[in-house]
């Protein structure tokens, strides 16, 4: 009986995991980490995105053959892996589809190693 | 406040009694001054308006309201067009009582061959201009897409909207003849909001006004600007509008003192929408809805025609009219309120990977890429009572 009541509580909570609309305060606040990062402000970094993705989470993009994931619009061609393009170096060594969840540590970790590597130009 | 010491003088009486007698005052005070506010408030007001308040019109009774407010002013009234004696020839005033136009135009007085209809006096008389600002606004409102819309009550609800989704002012001549070009594709559901909330604010802001739908045939990807500029075209071959309103089909405003007419820069009218925060995401932002007069968009060689899918082709339009020496003319954030009709995506109009390049070259494609290079095929016209549909086909991404 005991058992069954964090089963209760994980289902209840399953709903809550897809889609996430970032308010630009919300989204400030996350981002706090990555303020200044190769040279970028904060604020730089929030119109950017706010062109990029809308600030949707679950953004996903086709573009000439490939894809690009979530907040930032991490592409599937060099970045992260996916099944559509097999041959990606995946330099983020992560699965593209963790870009589209709530959580975006994960967005912010690839973005700073794309603005090492490409700068801001990516976006 | 204490109340141990009796207020009215007399015997020093139980804190009760007194108590009792304080409060007693200040009812009769609070009630006495509720009433005053109430007896100035109903005298300032026009209770028939009443409906409106809530963003709705039960049956437009807005003329006699309108022509009592207008009046005979002296000379702040008198743009040419109106005061001398029959250029109605110009625009055209269809009247109710179904006098032919070259009635009015014959001369002053009496014409002949009126109806047996009992003429209102405005029929002999040439109409006043309309004022600068309607009198019939009522301001903020209420907008709700929680109610199922029927299309024939709407009809109902406004009587003087005519076939085709035309309205023009009874009473007054207006100087904005206004073509609302609705881009769309498969949002019925949308454009019925549109309809039952924009008729009404539209007539209140008594614009010479016709309601256009371009439906995108096909089911490539959408181009929400090559669909504008083709409203453009087909709304000039129905009547000389000057003014064109481009807006898209699921933004209601929330205060008619929102004009949705021309100025003498760009105007750009859905400033403070909802889904931004009731505030404009950036200073550039140009979407959603946009008015431009003739001229403005002749100069700028209308909208881009290769924008195909979501997003870019406003940016594009706010460089060209910065190209041109243009700047955008707004409401402030309070009168520009707008609400979005929440939806997801569309398929078929994803957000377009190659908008961020395009706009970065607006300077050169506005001269190859617009209302010159404009080609179409409409399949077909359709005239509602609330609006007019045109189907068009717009080709594919080249």
């Amino acid at each position: 009986m005991r058992s069954f009541v964090p089963l209760f509580l994980v289902g209840i909570l399953f709903p809550a995991i897809p889609a996430k609309q970032f308010t630009k305060c919300e989204l400030s606040q996350l981002l706090k980490d990555i303020d200044g990062y190769g040279g970028i402000t904060l604020p730089e970094f929030i119109c950017t995105m706010f062109h990029t993705s809308g600030y949707d989470t679950q953004a996903m993009v086709e573009n000439n053959g490939s894809t690009e994931y979530g907040l930032f619009q991490i592409s599937n061609k060099l970045w992260c892996k996916s099944s559509q393009v097999p041959q990606s170096r995946n330099i983020c060594d992560i699965s593209c589809d963790k870009f589209l969840d709530d959580d975006i540590t994960d967005d912010i970790m690839c973005a700073k190693k794309i603005l090492d590597i490409k700068g801001i130009d990516y976006w | 406040m204490r109340f141990r010491e009796p207020l009215l003088g007399g015997s020093a009486a139980m804190p009760g009694a007194s108590l009792q007698r304080a409060c007693r005052l200040l009812v009769a005070v609070c009630a006495l001054h509720l009433g005053v506010t109430l007896v100035y408030y109903l005298a300032g007001r026009d209770l028939s308006r009443l409906p409106q308040l809530v963003g709705v019109s039960t049956s437009l009774q807005g003329g006699s309201n309108g022509a009592a407010a207008i009046g005979q002013p002296s000379g702040e009234l008198g743009t040419g067009g109106a005061r001398p004696p029959p250029p109605l020839g110009a625009s055209s005033q269809p009247r109710p009582a179904g006098d032919s136009r070259p009635v009015a135009a014959s001369g002053p007085g009496p014409a002949s061959n009126l109806t047996s209809v009992p003429v209102p006096q405005t029929t002999s008389l040439p109409l006043p201009a309309c004022p600068e600002e309607s009198p019939l606004l009522v301001g903020p409102m209420l907008i709700e897409f929680n109610m199922p819309v029927d299309l024939e009550l709407v009809a109902k609800q406004n009587p003087n909207v005519k076939m085709g989704g035309r309205y023009t002012p009874r009473d007054c001549v207006s100087p904005h003849k206004v073509a609302i070009i609705i881009p769309f594709r498969n949002r019925q559901e949308h454009l019925k909001y549109w309809l039952y909330y924009l008729h009404p604010i539209l007539q209140r802001q008594q614009l010479d006004y016709g309601i256009y739908v371009i439906n995108q045939a096909g089911d490539t990807m959408f181009n929400r600007a090559k669909l504008l500029n083709v409203g453009f075209r087909e709304a000039l071959k129905d009547y000389d509008y000057t003014c064109f309103v481009f807006s898209d089909v699921d933004l209601i405003p929330m205060n008619d003192r929102n004009a949705y007419r021309c100025f003498s820069q760009p105007r750009h009218i859905s400033v403070a929408m909802d889904k931004f925060g009731f505030s404009l995401p950036y200073v550039q932002y140009f979407g959603g809805v946009s008015a431009l007069s003739k001229q403005q968009f002749l100069t700028i060689n209308g909208f881009p025609n290769n924008y195909w899918g979501w997003g870019g082709e406003d940016d594009d339009i706010f460089n060209r009219l910065v190209f041109r020496g243009m700047s955008i003319s707004r409401p402030n954030a309070v009168v520009g309120r707008c609400r979005m009709i929440r939806h997801s995506r569309d398929k078929k109009n994803e957000p377009n990977p190659q908008r961020f390049d395009r706009i970065a070259h607006t300077k050169e494609t506005m001269l190859s890429d617009g209302l010159n290079s404009l080609t179409y095929q409409v399949l077909d016209v359709q005239r509602y009572p609330l609006y007019t549909q045109i189907t068009v086909d717009i080709g594919t991404p080249s």
